[in-house]
């Protein structure tokens, strides 16, 4: 089922998602990467559990461990010294605690490309690039009509190359590969025809002719424009903060965050909620969708 | 990691002129259906030889895409190339540094074989410019990209590490990409340049 992430408009979708890109990899401050870290996962568990679970063991974790003990192996910064390397380079804390937070930011930005790659399909991207480069965003829409065509015709070709002994299931590697370009040539000779053929065809149907507008497949409602101003707004104090220094953390050369206080946790909530924004609204429409089944 | 996102800037601000050039310049339909073909060629490419790791012969087709075109086409190959075989491989922070790498490449290409290219002389030229930008650039660029990705530091030493622990990938890049070339580059640019002056793009 179609989740209601997914029935933004691309330009909330892409508000979002630049907020919280730049957002997260401006500071690594632990309170802010950690509602980071916690809605990229809860996002990613509500748009795809099965899929979600089986990168997160396979790909996320290791990139996170990685990120935690590359630090602390070139960073040799901070005062609480811990232990000395057997090249005589200390082991300090201040370098432990920065590894883990990279590792914590590393994982929440492949988490969040995770939803981002569910979410931005390509017609989202092609809308997107088409409001500032239209005939880039044409050459990305024949791009992708391109590939399914030039795969079947990739395999006719193989299948063709097979009958007469030169297929690509050899055993011997260069030949594999010499046979594999073969095919490509012919491809690529075939690729070049049609697409004359093709552009000749877009000429005589007026491509390039004066007032011509675009396909626009999606719709903007008031509800996107009420989340588009909420994130922006959001996001801008949340980044104001940052800039002015209400919000800090040092890790070298020792371990120091700005004090808490009323203002401080106000900014914390409300990076919260922007962050959670698509979260609620999943779930939120879910309840509805509930309440409004019959009991019977 | 602020290294990082300044950096992501830079790489997107520099690519913007170039795509905002071909923008003003209102490409014919031609153009445009050619670039197109010449980018999915490059994606089922990168897909047909998914099997063996690091053996990619992406960067061979926008080297002579830059050739064979010129080096704008060289340069929105490689960068869209790198963009859309992403859809199939996935997105990722290493995006914006495989879309710079790949099109600077093939804008070199385009650049530095700018006259008209004889194949039976430069063939030599093109493969030892393909190993030196296989390894010099992208190599070397996808290695500052992952340790920017990796560590908010930037230490010379972490830099050395990165790029010592690529070499064998790097080569092994260089090797494929060279095989291509060599395979390739004398038909492939025969056929575009046929292309070229048949229909005067």
């Amino acid at each position: 089922m179609k989740n209601q992430f997914e029935n933004w408009h691309p330009l909330a979708q892409f508000v979002y998602f630049v907020l919280i890109f730049g957002i997260s990899v401006f500071v690594m401050h632990p309170v802010i990467t950690g509602i980071t870290f916690v809605s990229a996962i809860t996002l990613g568990v509500i748009i795809d559990r099965k899929k979600f679970f089986k990168m997160l063991f396979c790909l996320y974790i290791p990139a996170i461990i990685i990120g935690i003990i590359i630090n602390p192996l070139f960073s040799h910064e901070g005062v609480s010294i811990l232990w000395y390397f057997p090249d005589g380079n200390p082991l300090t804390l201040e370098s432990i605690i920065y590894g883990i937070m990279s590792g914590i930011m590393i994982g929440s930005i492949f988490t969040l490309f995770f939803s981002f790659n569910k979410i931005m399909t390509s017609d989202r991207i092609m809308y997107l690039t088409g409001c500032i480069f239209p005939h880039i965003s044409l050459i990305i829409a024949m791009v992708l009509r391109f590939i399914p065509e030039f795969k079947y015709h990739l395999s006719e070709v193989l299948n063709a190359q097979k009958c007469i002994g030169k297929g690509i299931n050899e055993k011997n590697v260069f030949n594999k590969i010499k046979n594999a370009c073969a095919v490509m040539q012919i491809m690529a000779t075939w690729a070049f025809e049609s697409s004359v053929e093709k552009s000749d065809s877009m000429r005589a149907r007026g491509y390039g002719l004066y007032g011509r507008s675009r396909y626009v497949p999606f719709k903007i409602t008031k509800r996107d424009i009420i989340l588009i101003t909420a994130m922006i707004i959001t996001g801008s104090i949340v980044i104001y903060s940052l800039c002015v220094g209400n919000i800090y953390v040092w890790y070298y050369p020792y371990f120091k965050i700005n004090e808490s206080g009323g203002y401080v946790y106000i900014v914390y909530f409300l990076y919260a909620v922007m962050s959670m924004l698509p979260v609620f609204d999943i779930l939120m429409e879910e309840a509805v969708w509930k309440s409004l089944q019959s009991k019977i | 990691m602020h290294y990082y996102l300044i950096s992501v800037v830079i790489i997107i601000l520099s690519m913007l002129p170039f795509l905002l050039m071909f923008e003003k310049r209102r490409p014919q339909a031609r153009e445009i259906v050619l670039i197109a073909v010449l980018v999915a060629i490059t994606v089922i490419a990168r897909s047909v030889f998914f099997m063996i790791p690091f053996f990619k012969p992406m960067l061979a087709l926008v080297i002579i895409s830059g050739i064979g075109m010129g080096y704008e086409t060289g340069m929105l190959t490689g960068t869209l190339s790198a963009f859309m075989s992403n859809f199939i491989f996935g997105q990722g922070p290493w995006t914006p540094w495989q879309m710079f790498a790949m099109g600077l490449t093939g804008l070199l290409a385009g650049v530095i074989f700018s006259k008209k290219y004889t194949y039976e002389k430069k063939k030599y030229h093109v493969c030892i410019f393909g190993i030196i930008a296989t390894v010099l650039i992208y190599g070397v660029i996808m290695d500052t990209a992952s340790v920017l990705m990796y560590t908010g530091e930037v230490s010379f030493k972490a830099f050395m590490a990165a790029y010592i622990s690529g070499i064998p990938v790097n080569l092994i890049h260089a090797l494929s990409t060279v095989i291509f070339l060599a395979l390739l580059q004398k038909s492939m640019i025969k056929k575009l340049q046929r292309v070229k002056m048949k229909y005067k793009i």
